[in-house]
């Protein structure tokens, strides 16, 4: 399993100065108006943006058939995804936890940004595993062409639904909803990602590559 | 290992299918069955559509059957996934390798799945293939993909190679080489050979068994020799032929000057036609065409 998460760090490199850039870039453009939103939102975003991209390259570059084609189970193929997905939402907390915490140090005046808290992290991690629950059957389903719709349509709405809870946070009823997830999100995240795993096994289980 | 005592003799088989079925929208696999004993060379031949890639990937699990069974070294391919692919190298038609990988990145890649990886072996068929390690797959010709694919099958001490139209579009001097690797290797008795082509003349050179598969269906797994020896074409003049006549062969091909058919039992042939026939021993490319234009 282990092997496998290696194989979609080493399949991304390329992307990884890209993404560290963009991060950099996307923050300090946008810190000054959403502030905390941006955070959010490129936290999430790096963190689908890697789970989503090993399953996608796999499927283009048809190394599905190598990887189904080595000494493992598909279970081991599906559990390495999820595990994946884990793993990529920490790396990505990780990495802007630093970097938010780095722009507070040196104290930049025109990033105007308060340092990451347990929420913050949460709230990341919550987002990833719903939307990567839905994601992921879905692209093993109905391959990744035909699942870009959904796909897309997951990522904007989300962009829109986290922009708008950012910027009103201070409303009442939007600040229910903020804490009703701080207080239960996680929980359901992690259940709905475990609804969503034996989903994909058993569709995994049934795949024929082509 | 399955062993099977056939006349007397201790039968160790490396593959075992029997009554595999598959069915998709336009096309079925009906119920195959064929084995290879350990230590032998297989060639799977039929023409493009036939089921050869079916059969290659249910073997490997890559498409579901519908019913049937599959045994590789005595074990069920999908009760005993892990253990059998351990045993198993494989290379396909195409390369389904990262093309933005080294050879070398994609290496580190699939090594270590396998518990008996050796990197000697590795390293000494890229020398011996002229492929450098620092080489980005997608630089890579046709040909050196192939070896490639090969290099990385060959290096784990996998006891049955499985190839999938190793030789398709690669020119005879690859062919050649790729033959001569695989009587190499079964120079190692406890290793056996099964691949797909339909370049049948490559089979002529190396094969101990022929499996020919046409429309779905296996028409014959019997070994080279016994094939060579029994199929014939038989030349002669039209009139000869009438519809009891005709009935006899397995095909019968008819131009202005007279006719060519194909059968399998050359003795009843002989003994219903005494005019001035020809007959000639039949390729496996005389017996594939024959057949499938039936």
């Amino acid at each position: 399993m282990l092997n496998l998460i290696i194989k979609d760090i080493v399949i991304q490199k390329r992307m990884i100065p890209f993404t560290l850039l963009y991060v950099v870039v996307f923050i300090i453009l946008t810190a000054g108006n959403y502030n905390k939103g941006s955070v959010y939102i490129i936290g999430v975003t790096v963190a689908f943006m890697f789970s989503l991209g090993a399953i996608q390259y796999d499927e283009k570059c048809k190394a599905d058939n190598i990887i189904a084609s080595l000494p493992l189970k598909r279970k081991d193929i599906i559990i390495s995804r999820y595990l994946g997905t884990i793993f990529f939402t920490a790396a990505s907390t990780l990495f802007i936890t630093i970097f938010v915490w780095l722009i507070n140090f040196i104290n930049i005046k025109s990033i105007n940004i308060s340092a990451m808290n347990i929420n913050d992290i949460k709230i990341i991690t919550i987002t990833t595993l719903v939307m990567m629950s839905v994601i992921i059957p879905f692209n093993l389903k109905f391959g990744i062409n035909k699942a870009k719709i959904i796909t897309f349509a997951l990522y904007f709405t989300f962009f829109t639904i986290a922009l708008n809870i950012y910027n009103n946070v201070n409303e009442e009823s939007i600040r229910t909803i903020y804490l009703f997830f701080i207080k239960n999100g996680l929980f359901l995240a992690i259940l709905l990602f475990a609804v969503s795993f034996v989903c994909s096994i058993f569709i995994y289980e049934n795949k024929d590559f082509v | 290992m399955m062993k099977k005592i056939i006349g007397g003799n201790m039968m160790e088989y490396t593959l075992e299918i029997n009554n595999l079925s598959k069915k998709y929208k336009d096309f079925i696999l009906d119920d195959v069955c064929f084995n290879l004993e350990k230590g032998y060379i297989m060639g799977f031949i039929g023409p493009n559509g036939a089921g050869k890639s079916t059969v290659i990937r249910l073997i490997m699990n890559l498409v579901k059957r519908n019913s049937g069974e599959i045994k590789l070294f005595g074990l069920d391919n999908l009760k005993h996934e892990r253990e059998v692919k351990q045993r198993i190298g494989f290379v396909y038609d195409e390369n389904y390798y990262y093309e933005e990988l080294t050879i070398d990145a994609m290496k580190k890649i699939v090594a270590p799945f396998y518990k008996e990886w050796n990197e000697n072996t590795f390293n000494k068929y890229l020398k011996d293939f002229d492929l450098n390690k620092k080489s980005k797959i997608k630089t890579l010709s046709k040909g050196m993909k192939m070896k490639f694919s090969l290099a990385m099958a060959l290096s784990h001490g996998a006891e049955l190679i499985i190839m999938d139209e190793p030789t398709a579009g690669l020119d005879p001097v690859f062919r050649s080489e790729l033959l001569d690797i695989t009587h190499f290797l079964i120079q190692d008795e406890n290793k056996s050979i099964f691949f797909s082509t339909h370049i049948t003349t490559d089979l002529e050179k190396v094969a101990d068994y022929i499996t020919f598969i046409n429309k779905g269906k296996i028409v014959f797994s019997k070994s080279k020799d016994e094939i060579m020896d029994s199929y014939f074409i038989v030349k002669g003049d039209k009139e000869i032929l009438d519809r009891d006549i005709k009935s006899e062969f397995l095909n019968v091909r008819e131009n202005s000057f007279g006719f060519e058919a194909l059968t399998d039992d050359i003795k009843k042939v002989k003994s219903i036609i005494k005019e001035n026939i020809i007959i000639e021993k039949a390729s496996l490319e005389d017996i594939m065409v024959y057949t499938v234009r039936r």
